[in-house]
């Protein structure tokens, strides 16, 4: 998957699971989802699961930190350490 | 413990002489053994009555010797039997045996400034025919409820909003700011109230309402800032003392007097001091949950046994929290973000089935003792903002705190989430940003109509009603005093407490709220109450040799009930939200977006089905919106006509001016 398709798929996620009733636009993908209060503990284990589906790959205990997971950028650079360019997704 | 209800025309004619048989109707769940009204001039105060002091002396209203000041009065005043006799060395002269009667004497005596003579929880009312003057008052922490509403020239004044609603006078219309600060702060900042027309006498004031205006005036204030330096010694033998003084005080009752026991310190403590002080067999009642991450029977099974009592229990699951919801909110008359209430209902319906009136209970300890959680965050958080690239020191979040970690894999987060903010020490709400925050997810759901109708910013309402010398506290301090002025009086004593006791006629007597032990405790330093991170140790040293050592030993066990979990899983629990989330209804209360709301519920169903759990944010939104939902229902719009006395209820009317003989007794034969 390229990484434009990688920023999609997590926007998309991010948007309807944890933005129902806020505009999408209101999400950088630089902003820090745990101090906008997107993203709970009891989120991130819903985001890890997504990503294990769709990726194809498991994340580890230690990998699950907000410097992974705790934006958006940070996600789709994440994805794209751990799986490497064109993974089929 | 009582209800009261009345009104005044503070210029021109008064309404219907029925009109406070309507509101007193709506209060006999909180004084169904009598009701008693008093027609003055341009004024009527009525009473339904629960006896427990003076069982048959203790009609209301009351008068003084000329009958000129007459008071109408919900609650105890625990020092009664010292002020009587002063008074009765003054020379007033007494007609009954009740509490009741000492306030108007001790009215004639220090007027409007006697609730500073008072030990006790009470809101009353008390005419005053030489001046023409109405005086509402409420105790220091709000126990017992005040609520009033203009309506034209008519000043009316209840126990409860419901009796303001069925005089026929004060037609309810929701408030979007009121809303507004219970979507926020969970609760309303006084005298603000969910409705539009309608405010609460704030704790620790009085209120005089005349022709000439209203002027409110605060008796009392915590005690912030001044403290002793005590040594831990004198710590613990002061607040024994005055536990065991409060105890006595509130053994004072011609009823049985029952104690409620969660298994936790502060309640397995006043149990066990009633049951020092009193020979009498003593009986407690306790709350079991299905739910094992809830329940606590195992201690207070074995806190019973220790102290010999007679005991007694519920056990509640989710299906049942679901179906009682819609009665709490109805008792609380404001929407509620947790189900925590619905338990504490059910119970104070098996107090009273077992013949009960009165418990002793235990709140108040975690909030002037530092016991709760909140305040332990606050000292950590503060900790690591002195060395904010500390790695280590949020490992402290981690080890003293570990139930809020249960899950391995999250605590990097979970420890993230708790240093949101940490650094901002100076913020007025440092300790609450967290909660704060949290709540205002529910903002995003509002209507775009709603959300236009908001001027006022929660925050600042709540900031404007801190007590003088508020900003100069510690961190922890602040964040005390939030908890004691906005969720121990407006959420726990009233949403948890006095609405869903007094629900089933149930009064309960508060240990720790004591305003001499209060006084006393706000003089120790912090770090005596809390040492480290060990809560309450002033406590836990009063309660060594006295109770067993796994109860002292124990982690402190937050009340809880399942919240939106009760409604997901069960099946009345789906019913009520089926209801409640159809767009029309979401609609008509207009505070809500159905769009959104809808959306949400599809996420959360669908999550449901496959058995993932909600998030706390979800939680929070879906609470706010069904029990928002339910309030409206309830009490905005058209509702039934009001109902009357029932023809066998005991009535006693006086008329001003009438002779003794013209008092009229109402009662079937």
């Amino acid at each position: 998957m390229a990484s434009s398709d990688i920023r999609g798929t997590i926007r998309e996620y991010i948007r309807d699971r944890f933005m129902i009733g806020k505009s999408s636009d209101s999400l950088m993908d630089t902003d820090p989802m745990l101090e906008k209060g997107i993203l709970d503990s009891t989120g991130v284990l819903e985001l890890v699961g997504f990503i294990e589906e769709t990726f194809s790959f498991s994340v580890e205990d230690e990998e699950l930190v907000p410097d992974n997971l705790g934006s958006v950028e940070n996600i789709v650079r994440y994805i794209e350490r751990k799986a490497g360019h064109g993974v089929p997704g | 413990m009582c209800g009261i209800a009345g009104y005044v025309a503070l210029d021109g004619s008064m309404p219907p002489r029925e009109t406070i048989e309507y509101m007193l109707a709506t209060l006999r769940h909180r004084g169904p053994d009598g009701f008693g009204i008093y027609y003055g001039d341009s004024c009527v105060l009525g009473h339904a009555r629960l006896s427990i002091i003076d069982l048959e002396g203790g009609w209301q209203p009351i008068f003084n010797e000329n009958r000129d000041v007459a008071v109408t009065f919900n609650g105890e005043i625990y020092n009664y039997i010292e002020l009587r006799k002063e008074l009765e060395g003054d020379g007033h002269r007494f007609y009954t045996n009740s509490d009741t009667e000492v306030v108007v004497h001790a009215y004639e005596k220090w007027g409007t400034a006697c609730p500073e003579r008072f030990n006790g929880q009470f809101g009353l009312a008390i005419r005053d025919d030489r001046d023409k003057t109405l005086f509402l008052c409420r105790d220091r922490l709000g126990v017992r409820p005040v609520y009033y509403a203009r309506a034209g020239n008519i000043f009316l004044f209840a126990s409860e909003v419901k009796a303001l609603k069925a005089s026929g006078l004060v037609p309810l219309e929701p408030s979007m700011e009121g809303l507004h600060q219970i979507f926020t702060l969970w609760t309303n900042v006084s005298p603000r109230t969910p409705f539009h027309n309608v405010f609460e006498v704030p704790p620790a004031h009085g209120m005089v309402v005349s022709p000439r205006g209203t002027v409110s005036n605060r008796y009392w204030s915590l005690p912030i800032g001044r403290k002793e330096a005590l040594s831990h010694g004198e710590c613990v033998e002061g607040v024994k003392a005055h536990i065991e003084r409060s105890v006595r005080l509130r053994l004072r009752a011609d009823v049985p007097v029952g104690a409620y026991l969660s298994g936790g310190l502060d309640s397995s403590l006043t149990t066990a001091f009633t049951r020092r002080c009193t020979s009498a067999p003593l009986k407690t009642f306790s709350l079991e949950f299905e739910d094992p991450r809830f329940d606590e029977s195992e201690y207070q099974g074995e806190m019973a046994r220790h102290l010999g009592t007679e005991h007694s229990s519920i056990r509640v699951g989710a299906e049942e929290i679901a179906a009682h919801f819609p009665e709490a909110i109805r008792a609380a008359e404001r929407p509620l973000l947790r189900t925590a209430p619905v338990p504490m209902l059910l119970l104070s319906r098996l107090v009273r089935s077992e013949g009960y009136k009165v418990v002793i209970t235990g709140e108040g300890a975690d909030e002037f003792l530092l016991g709760y959680d909140i305040f332990k965050e606050t000292k950590v958080r503060e900790y690591c903002s002195r060395r904010p690239e500390s790695r280590l020191r949020p490992l402290l979040l981690r080890r003293l705190y570990p139930y809020l970690f249960p899950d391995r894999r999250t605590a990097r987060f979970q420890e993230a989430f708790f240093l949101k903010g940490f650094t901002e020490t100076t913020d007025p709400f440092y300790g609450h940003r967290l909660r704060f925050d949290q709540a205002k997810r529910i903002r995003d759901f509002y209507s775009r109509e709603a959300a236009n109708r908001i001027r006022e910013d929660p925050e600042t309402s709540l900031l404007n009603a801190m007590p003088p010398g508020f900003s100069d506290l510690s961190a922890i301090e602040r964040t005390q005093v939030v908890e004691i002025e906005t969720l121990l009086s407006s959420y726990l004593l009233s949403s948890q407490g006095d609405r869903v006791a007094m629900a089933n006629s149930v009064e309960g007597r508060f240990v720790f709220l004591d305003h001499e032990l209060i006084e006393f405790v706000s003089r120790i330093e912090p770090n005596r109450k809390m040492p480290g991170l060990r809560e309450k140790a002033i406590l836990k040293e009063i309660g060594r040799g006295i109770l067993p050592s796994r109860i002292l030993e124990r982690k402190k066990f937050p009340y809880r009930a399942p919240d939106i979990e009760s409604f997901l899983n069960t099946a009345a629990g789906r019913q009520i939200l089926e209801e409640v989330l159809e767009p029309g209804g979401i609609g008509a209360f207009g505070v809500f977006d159905a769009g959104k709301v809808q959306a949400l519920a599809a996420k959360v169903f669908s999550g449901a089905r496959s058995n993932r759990s909600v998030t706390t944010s979800d939680n929070l939104v879906l609470m706010g919106v069904l029990s928002g939902q339910i309030f409206h229902k309830q009490f905005i719009g058209p509702s039934a006509p009001a109902e009357g006395f029932h023809p066998n209820d005991r009535v006693r009317r006086i008329v001003k001016g009438t002779v003794k003989g013209e008092i009229e007794w109402l009662r079937a034969t």
